[in-house]
């Protein structure tokens, strides 16, 4: 309970005057001669008790009168800023900004972020002078207070969208740091949002409960500027089958449409640039957009030449929110990477082969990883030349001449790929635990291991694990047995084991070996099903798609090959590594809309990386000139789930918040109704003051039979 | 005639009990002496305080009549006391006319009747009241004070009205009863009544009986 006014409470200390006027100045009664007293005399006891109740009665009536009336006029209230004093104080108030693109969705006309402007703007004139203000947006990092009301005017004049935002929780946490260090004694955090869920990640509800306990003065007050029912076309993130591929092959991309609104039908567009071609139309697509209904778009293209192709597909026609009707891409065709397979017969390799570079792949399918294979025999490795080499696997090898190993390892710290598949012959394991091997292997071989057992991934967080993740529990290694294997000590230094055996023992491990990776696997890869001696399975099992996926992920991942993104959210930095041969210091990077900038290369990080990320559309990076120089891109989208309009429900906001911890506003009347509550609390006015009239009316008809003058 | 103050109290009519109670008892001798019946008065207070010996005489309404305007209420009363003096006084069979407001212990004063009524006594007990004794018209708060005693009592008359009346009503029936089982003829009056309405409804009530 507090008081806007707590010093009228003084006031009800004239409840003394009733008192006092009732001792001194109580009614002198009517004398009457009567002669029939024998009568009265029988009763007068028990009336004289109920003259004196209802005397009391009328005191008591009376000082109750008095007493609400001074409460009253004192205007408590139930939660409000306590006996720190008035509604009208200065207030350290945090304005906080949900710069999504999502806002600028457009509702009678208004952006959603102009309407949260114009309310903010309207607030801040509300507020009592002296109050500070701190305007944050989602966008950009803390922001200092204002210093005065007009400097936080002009600051939330200047709040625009951005493709890049922290989730609305992690804004208020800054927010409530603030507002810990402000000296004014109210707090209030205003939340302009539209409650999209997409800017109110569930994970992040502790963290939020947590930060609003340590400021639990503050008022939180949500200014929903959202629209209940939105009407959008938009479209998912996009799906590319594969980021590098093959000249002359063809690129398949897919995209969710989500629709809010009416069943409409309206085309979607797609729109391709190739290296030597300007941006052109290059499909349409006509879809029935159902609210709820689980559709995509599908398009797909032959890319013929190499180089860097980029583009977007987008709803063609006008829609309330621009920000999902566009999605980007890029993909480069380039030649396959170049893998040489060392085997003792060029046949062992026939499996491996048929994995990273099949030759029959039916119309329409997708290969994925393709490499360009080429099959030597271990002698001929001695005088290979390895500079157009993109990976060397070696298939079951013996132990090879020092310098042999000595080249690989050379090889790998250039930034190639060396592939080592053990198997029968690494014998004898002495001098494969020699020194110079062993700066490729990851650890000394310490015995053959025979046991029935398969592969038991735990983890699918690298590279050539990632593929299985969403089906994980589904892949039947059992099917694909390992009969043997050579049991390695557990790695020590860098090297680390990426794969196990249901044994518990390493199965494949990758060993970082200057800018190149050495993965080596303790069993073999391409081991045919006819050898009587055969260590395992793993390609000759009955469909052994684990084993297509396992082999080209392991072949793609030494050719560094499609694991380097071409497409980013917003936000992230672009990393696009370069060729070993790269001579350029310099690059020019062409934003989207924009004019190209001159940069330099960080040759240190081989790689151009790209932090500014923030604007939407498709990057291009080019250097060394325009003929046989460096041509790249990448592309910049917006995350699907910042596009979402699926708006909170309360029962969300309570578990994020903390019921009763906010409020929720849509107009200035809401706003003015729940900010006065917030700030004085649940007025008990109206109701003290029924209660005054109660009891003055129950005086009145008390005060009147009892006074009622006698004839 | 009963000649206690109270008898002289009125609140707010036109008669006191004691005038209407004259008026009675002279228009009550006008009768009796026009059918040639014998008439006396006897006025009485804590003891008997004169008396007319009862004629006959067109002569004697006169006499009475005298006497009744000389008379007024003051002091206190003691009904009991004086009615078995009274029936000392008497010497025939007599009808006994008792006007009082009977505002005192009813006990010796139903004895006392009971008495005259063994003695062989007609007795008919006008017992009057005033309008404001029997409707106790007061509001709001009041101090009571008693004419013959002086004493006084503050009540909230709003309250005490219904209390009263029960009380009151009480006392009238235990005469009523009383004097019914001792062949007395009760009558309640009160100032408010017109007397000749009242005497006349008396009358012809005592005729049917009769």
């Amino acid at each position: 309970m507090t008081f806007v006014t707590p010093s009228l409470l003084l006031g009800a200390l004239l409840v003394a005057v009733p008192v006092v006027l009732h001792l001194i100045m109580r009614q002198r009664p009517k004398r009457v001669r009567f002669p029939a007293m024998q009568f009265l005399h029988q009763r007068h006891e028990a009336n004289r008790r109920r003259l004196r109740l209802r005397h009391l009665l009328l005191l008591l009536l009376r000082c109750a009168a008095i007493a609400l009336l001074a409460m009253a006029l004192a205007r408590p209230s139930i939660q409000g800023a306590g006996m720190r004093g008035g509604g009208e104080g200065p207030v350290a108030a945090a304005f906080i900004f949900d710069t999504s693109p999502r806002m600028e969705y457009q509702h009678h006309n208004v952006a959603r972020l102009e309407a949260a402007k114009e309310l903010a703007l309207w607030l801040a004139a509300q507020l009592p002078s002296e109050s500070q203000v701190a305007v944050l947006e989602a966008a950009s990092g803390a922001s200092a207070y204002s210093v005065d009301l007009a400097a936080a005017r002009q600051q939330i004049r200047r709040v625009a969208t951005s493709p890049v935002v922290r989730p609305l929780p992690d804004v208020m946490a800054d927010a409530v740091q603030r507002l810990t260090e402000a000296e004014q004694p109210r707090k209030e955090i205003y939340v302009f949002t539209d409650l999209a869920r997409g800017s109110w990640p569930r994970s992040a509800a502790d963290r939020l409960r947590a930060d609003l306990e340590r400021l639990p003065s503050a008022q939180v007050y949500l200014i929903d500027v959202g629209v209940e029912e939105p009407v959008n076309f938009g479209l998912g993130d996009l799906r590319l089958s594969a980021q590098r591929l093959a000249a002359d092959g063809t690129l398949q991309l897919s995209a969710d449409l989500y629709r809010s609104g009416e069943v409409e039908d309206r085309p979607v567009e797609l729109f391709v640039r190739g290296p030597a071609s300007e941006l052109e139309k290059r499909g349409q697509n006509v879809y029935t957009w159902q609210p709820d209904a689980a559709q995509q778009a599908e398009f797909s293209v032959r890319l013929p030449s190499d180089g860097t192709y980029q583009g977007h597909i987008r709803v063609a026609g006008e829609d309330s929110m621009a920000a999902d009707n566009v999605r980007y891409f890029t993909v480069h065709v380039e030649p396959p990477p170049k893998v040489l397979i060392a085997a003792a017969d060029p046949d062992d390799a026939v499996y491996l082969t048929e994995a990273i570079a099949p030759r029959d792949l039916p119309e329409g399918a997708s290969a994925g990883f393709v490499a360009d294979v080429e099959v030597i025999r271990f002698e001929a490795l001695a005088g290979r030349d390895f500079s157009e080499t993109a990976v060397v696997c070696l298939l079951d090898p013996p132990p090879l001449a020092a310098p042999v190993w000595q080249r690989l390892g050379d090889f790998a710290e250039q930034g190639g790929g060396v592939g080592i598949f053990l198997g029968r012959r690494a014998v004898p394991v002495e001098e494969m635990n020699g020194p110079v091997p062993q700066e490729l292997l990851p650890g000394e071989l310490k015995r053959q291991w025979r046991e029935d057992t398969h592969l038991a991934p735990d983890a699918y967080q690298h590279p050539v694990l990632a593929k299985f993740q969403p089906f994980a529990t589904e892949v039947p290694w059992k099917s694909f047995p390992v009969y043997k294997y050579w049991q390695l000590d557990e790695p020590a230094g860098a090297a680390t084991v990426l794969l196990r055996y249901a044994t518990g023992h390493p199965a494949l491990l990758e060993k970082p070996l200057g800018e190149g990776r050495v993965l080596t696997m303790t069993t073999p890869i391409s081991d045919p099903a006819f050898r009587a001696d055969r260590w395992n399975l793993l390609p000759t099992g009955f469909e052994p798609w684990p084993y297509v996926i396992l082999a080209s992920e392991t072949v793609a991942y030494l050719a560094d090959s499609g694991q380097t993104p071409l497409n980013y959210a917003a936000g992230e930095a672009a990393r696009l590594p370069l060729p070993r041969d790269n001579q350029a210091e310099m690059f020019l990077l062409t934003r989207p809309a924009s004019e190209p900038v001159r940069q330099t290369i960080d040759l240190a990080q081989r790689a151009v990386i790209v932090r500014a990320t923030d604007v939407l559309g498709n990057y291009r990076v080019q250097a060394g000139g325009m003929v046989s120089g460096l041509d790249l891109g990448f592309s910049v989208n917006l995350p699907e789930d910042t596009t979402r309009l699926d708006r909170l429900e309360k029962a969300d906001l309570d578990a994020m918040l903390g019921e009763d911890r906010y409020s929720i506003a849509r107009n200035r009347d809401q706003v003015d109704r729940e900010v006065n509550v917030g700030r004085v609390g649940t007025e008990l006015f109206p109701y003290l003051i029924l209660l005054v009239a109660a009891a003055l009316l129950a005086e009145h008809v008390v005060a009147n039979r009892f006074y009622k003058s006698a004839p | 005639m009963d000649l206690s103050e109270s008898m002289g109290y009125t609140h707010r009519q036109e008669l006191t009990k004691f005038e209407y109670g004259i008026c009675l008892a002279a228009a009550l001798c006008y009768l009796m002496i026009h059918q040639n019946d014998p008439v006396g008065l006897i006025t009485f207070d804590q003891k008997v305080r004169s008396s007319i010996a009862p004629k006959s005489k067109r002569r004697q309404i006169g006499t009475i009549l005298s006497a009744l305007s000389k008379l007024k209420p003051t002091g206190t009363t003691d009904i009991a006391t004086s009615l078995i003096q009274i029936a000392a006084m008497l010497k025939h069979r007599s009808l006994l006319m008792v006007f009082s407001d009977l505002l005192t212990d009813p006990e010796p004063v139903i004895a006392s009747l009971r008495r005259l009524r063994h003695s062989g006594h007609d007795v008919i007990l006008f017992h009057i009241l005033d309008e404001a004794e029997v409707k106790f018209p007061f509001e709001g708060l009041v101090e009571f004070e008693e004419p013959e005693t002086a004493a006084t009592l503050q009540v909230d008359a709003n309250n005490f009205r219904v209390d009263y009346l029960r009380e009151l009503e009480a006392f009238c029936e235990n005469y009523r009863r009383d004097c019914l089982q001792s062949g007395i003829d009760y009558v309640r009056l009160d100032t408010s009544m017109q007397f000749d309405r009242a005497l006349t409804e008396y009358l012809v009530s005592r005729k049917a009986r009769y």
